[in-house]
């Protein structure tokens, strides 16, 4: 019996090292380096395409917000004909030009958040599709020479990557930093 | 040795020679002829030894002196196969088995004695003079008999020792192996101590077995004493029986078994405490059993084993009963067995497990480390495989603000998505369930400030009612004054009737005004509520916990308030009467002023339109049933009147019957449900009435049914149930969206 239970842990050790040794490639066995930059890459390519779904979420954010701004705009620009209000102090007085203008307060910085937005992850992108390249160059000249050293590359692409991480999977923006200007403001830029 | 075996064999191939050769041996030859009788005696062994050597005894009488030397031997002899069978009744079947070897020996050691006797007896006859001249009988023995035959008898002296000492101690390899070092008396002393424990052991066992529903304690514990002092004093009786046969064994002298008896019972004394001698020894171990055994269980057994460790190299009564010895010895390897045959099964499935283990985790390894395992050639992601999925914007920022970034070598930090606790679930339900609550308190609120214009418009035309009343009591155009006014009862009733109706105006007015600006902040929250849907989608940490709250307070203040509208609350006193009597002289002198200032161009243009110049019609202020019936005989498309002011239910009458498309009567501040019921029977397109701003239900009522394509009222602040479909309504925004929300 008990040289039954050995047979079958043996066997079955045999077959965790065939799985292990299926599983993973030569070459990384063979070149730490290789698996590394291959990870780097792997990395760099998810991160780059985080960007750019976090692009396209800002930009359907921005046109939804810019919507909501248009209405309120055209609604305060009726307010203000019909009810011939010429200045802050009378647009105040109008309850409904009044509430109009809260809302653009609200939805004003977080366009302008938004648009700062997609400027950095314009931005990331680039960064990240040039590092992208370089490790790639790497990873050639590894696999030719056999030895490179990419230490700095490494470290280089892992602060990007560090840099543009928290963005992949939501826009970071803090709506307690977000700087709300006064209603006047408010008012003065649509009155223009 | 051998040639105490010679001796012994010469003696008893001398039975013939009768007494007189046994007395003419020495002493040394006659202790030696007993030695060999002792020793045939032992190797006889048990009840059957007198029936084995019987035979030969009536062919030999023995005198009174050799009875008596044959005595003698046999107490010398060891006796340890009678005693044994005595105090050993149970172990009848070996003793049987070994008899029959014993027998079988005897019989061959008794054969060869009977030959070499009768070849004695044949010698004695033809040789004795010579012999017993030569040499003494013992040396004649010893010369009588060859070599081969002296190694027979030492073979068969040997097999006889051998097999005494198997009966006595059977399976004890200890004390069957030959005892050539110095150990070998303490083994044996060892292996006595053995049989003790064990015996008391395997009784207590027995009896544990056998009398498990035992309920007196107390008769087994003096039942064990007693089978304990039993089994002792025959331990003692066979340790003495053993002690004999030790002097016995041929390797031994009595000088060197002493010294090895003195050194195993000192050794003996030093593992027990016990007592050197032997009797103090088997008392010692008679005490412990019976101190013991009340115990009742393997742990006092254990005890004791253990105290004398050595008593289990040689246990043959556990070989006998190993299911008494639990712990050590034979039956201890029993349960280990079991217990390992129970384990084995186990240890499966523990490998089993530990290979699952190892093969998961030779996969985890893999999918983490392995740069081929994600798209095609590309290795996954380090530590985003996790994260790879499209991210639900779900996550908050605030707490990530308040932690950026945290950079860490080759694993991503990914924000919390607990950060905000209402926010993973609330896109879904939170802000559908925010906006309907908006939504459903601003139609409340829209409902009842509707209710409260109408009840407005209803009191208003309640006053131009009883001021139309008053106007009809006045004679000639004449305002009276206050006094004047009261004494005629109509005119004080009508006024009484004008200040109420204005108090509760004024009234409305409050709770009218609070109402809409509650709708006003409802429909901020609304928006605000929109926004926030929209932000959250793709932005965190907004304060829509604060928002809810936010929206719950705003929209329960709202409805408390709603269903708390009264005017009974304001305290505003009445108008004097003086007030509204002053009020009412104001309405007479304006329309006299107005009849009287613009009764020269109505009349002018009147008559332009009577003779067919309709230029100027647009000019009317005020439309005469003459005028009216002028104009209705222009055949143009569009007529506009909105000059008119005022336009009486006689005159839209007249109106009414033109036949042109678009009539506009913009300049009406007020339509009377009688007007409405002859403007709805006009049969053109276009009706314009924008400048009313109130619509009383009845004339709402009887516009609707109007057959016109298109109807204009965009200055109304509110209207009634509106029954025709088939008109196109033009109606302001706000109105439109309250009739909408209706």
């Amino acid at each position: 019996m008990n040289t039954r239970t050995g047979k079958s842990g043996f066997f079955l050790l045999l077959l965790v090292t065939l799985l292990w040794s299926i599983s993973v490639p030569p070459a990384a066995l063979a070149n730490p380096k290789i698996a590394e930059l291959e990870r780097k890459i792997a990395d760099l390519n998810l991160l780059h395409q985080q960007l750019k779904d976090r692009m396209l979420q800002a930009k359907e954010l921005s046109a939804a917000l810019a919507e909501q701004e248009k209405m309120l705009v055209s609604e305060i620009s009726v307010l203000v004909r019909s009810k011939r209000i010429t200045n802050w102090e009378q647009a105040r007085q109008n309850t409904r030009l009044h509430y109009n203008i809260e809302l653009l307060r609200t939805l004003m910085p977080y366009m302008d958040e938004l648009n700062d937005k997609l400027t950095f992850y314009q931005d990331g992108r680039d960064r990240l599709g040039y590092l992208r390249q370089l490790a790639e160059d790497d990873l050639r000249m590894i696999t030719a020479l056999n030895n490179l050293k990419i230490d700095a590359l490494t470290t280089q692409i892992s602060l990007v990557i560090n840099r543009y991480l928290p963005e992949a999977h939501v826009i970071q923006i803090d709506p307690q930093r977000i700087a709300v200007p006064p209603s006047q403001h408010i008012w003065e830029r649509v009155a223009r | 040795m051998k040639k105490t075996d010679q001796n012994k064999d010469s003696a008893k191939n001398t039975p013939d020679t009768g007494d007189e050769e046994l007395e003419n041996l020495s002493d040394d030859e006659k202790a030696a002829f007993e030695k060999i009788m002792a020793e045939i005696s032992a190797s006889a062994g048990g009840s059957k030894e007198p029936a084995n050597i019987a035979p030969p005894q009536p062919e030999k009488p023995e005198s009174p002196q050799q009875t008596a030397a044959i005595d003698q031997i046999k107490t010398e002899a060891p006796v340890a196969p009678d005693t044994k069978q005595s105090e050993e009744e149970p172990k009848t079947e070996d003793e049987e088995a070994l008899s029959d070897d014993q027998q079988s020996a005897l019989d061959a050691i008794m054969a060869e004695i009977e030959a070499k006797r009768k070849g004695a007896k044949t010698d004695s006859v033809s040789k004795t003079p010579v012999q017993d001249e030569e040499e003494p009988p013992v040396q004649d023995t010893e010369k009588d008999l060859s070599e081969d035959q002296q190694a027979a008898l030492d073979q068969i002296m040997a097999e006889i020792g051998h097999k005494r000492n198997k009966d006595r101690e059977p399976p004890a390899p200890s004390q069957i192996r030959p005892q050539a070092d110095g150990s070998a008396a303490e083994n044996s002393e060892e292996a006595d101590l053995a049989k003790i424990m064990a015996e008391i052991e395997a009784q207590q066992t027995k009896r544990e077995g056998a009398s498990a529903p035992i309920t007196s304690p107390s008769d087994d514990c003096a039942e064990s004493i007693e089978e304990a002092e039993s089994k002792a004093e025959a331990f003692i009786e066979d340790d003495l029986e053993q002690d004999d046969s030790e002097k016995a064994n041929p390797n031994l002298t009595m000088e060197e078994f002493d010294d090895e008896l003195t050194q195993l019972l000192s050794s003996a004394r030093q593992h027990n405490e016990a007592a050197p001698s032997g009797l103090a020894k088997k008392r010692l171990v008679m005490e412990k059993a019976s101190a013991e055994l009340p115990a009742e269980n393997g742990p006092a057994v254990v005890e004791t084993t253990a105290k004398y460790a050595l008593l289990h190299e040689v246990g043959p009564d556990q070989l006998r009963h190993p299911e008494t010895h639990s712990k050590q010895g034979p039956g201890a390897l029993q349960a280990t067995g079991g217990a390992r045959r129970l384990s084995l099964p186990i240890a499966a499935v523990l490998w089993s497990i530990a290979g699952i283990l190892l093969v998961a985790a030779g996969t985890f390894w893999f999918y983490q480390s392995s740069p081929h395992s994600g798209k095609g050639k590309m290795a996954a992601p380090s530590a985003m495989v996790n994260a790879a999925l499209p991210a639900a914007p779900q996550v908050t920022a605030p707490e990530i603000s308040a932690e950026p970034a945290r950079p860490s070598s080759g694993e991503f930090s990914r924000p919390s998505p607990n950060s905000s606790p209402r926010a993973v679930d609330t896109p879904a339900t939170l802000f559908p369930e925010m906006k309907q609550n908006l939504s459903a308190a601003r139609s409340q609120l829209q409902g009842r400030m509707s209710d409260i214009r109408q009840l407005k418009s209803y009191y208003a035309r309640g006053i131009e009612e009883e001021t139309e009343k008053i106007e009809a009591t006045l004679n000639n155009g004449r305002i009276p004054s206050l006094d004047e006014a009261l004494a005629d009862n109509k005119i004080a009733l009508a006024l009484k009737a004008i200040q109420r109706r204005q108090t509760y105006i004024a009234k409305l007015e409050t709770p009218l005004a609070q109402l809409a600006d509650m709708n006003e902040e409802l429909l901020y929250l609304e928006r605000r509520v929109s926004i926030y849907e929209i932000l959250s989608s793709g932005i965190g940490g907004l304060p829509l916990e604060t928002l809810k709250k936010e929206v719950a307070g705003t929209v329960a203040g709202c409805l408390q308030f709603d269903t708390q509208v009264s005017i009974d609350s304001d305290t505003l006193q009445p108008a004097p009467l003086a007030v509204v009597w002053e009020g009412v002289a104001k309405v007479f002198q304006r329309k006299v002023g107005l009849l009287a200032q613009r009764a020269p161009l109505n009349k002018a243009i009147s008559a332009e339109i009577c003779q067919g110049n309709h230029a100027r019609k647009y000019l009317l202020t005020a439309l005469s049933d003459d005028t009216a019936r002028c104009l209705v005989t222009w055949d143009g498309k569009d007529m506009n009147l909105n000059a008119l002011t005022d336009l009486a239910p006689e005159g839209a009458r007249i109106l009414a019957q033109w036949p042109g498309e678009w009539l506009s009567l913009n300049g009406l501040r007020e339509l009377s449900a009688e007007a409405a019921a002859h403007l709805s029977e006009w049969p053109g397109k276009r009706l314009s009435l924008n400048g009313l701003s109130v619509l009383s239900p009845e004339a709402t009522a009887n516009l609707s049914q109007w057959r016109g394509s298109q109807l204009e009222m965009v200055g109304l602040d509110a209207i009634g149930s509106w029954g025709n479909y088939g008109t196109r309504l033009f109606l302001s925004e706000k109105l439109r969206k309250k009739l909408e929300a209706q």
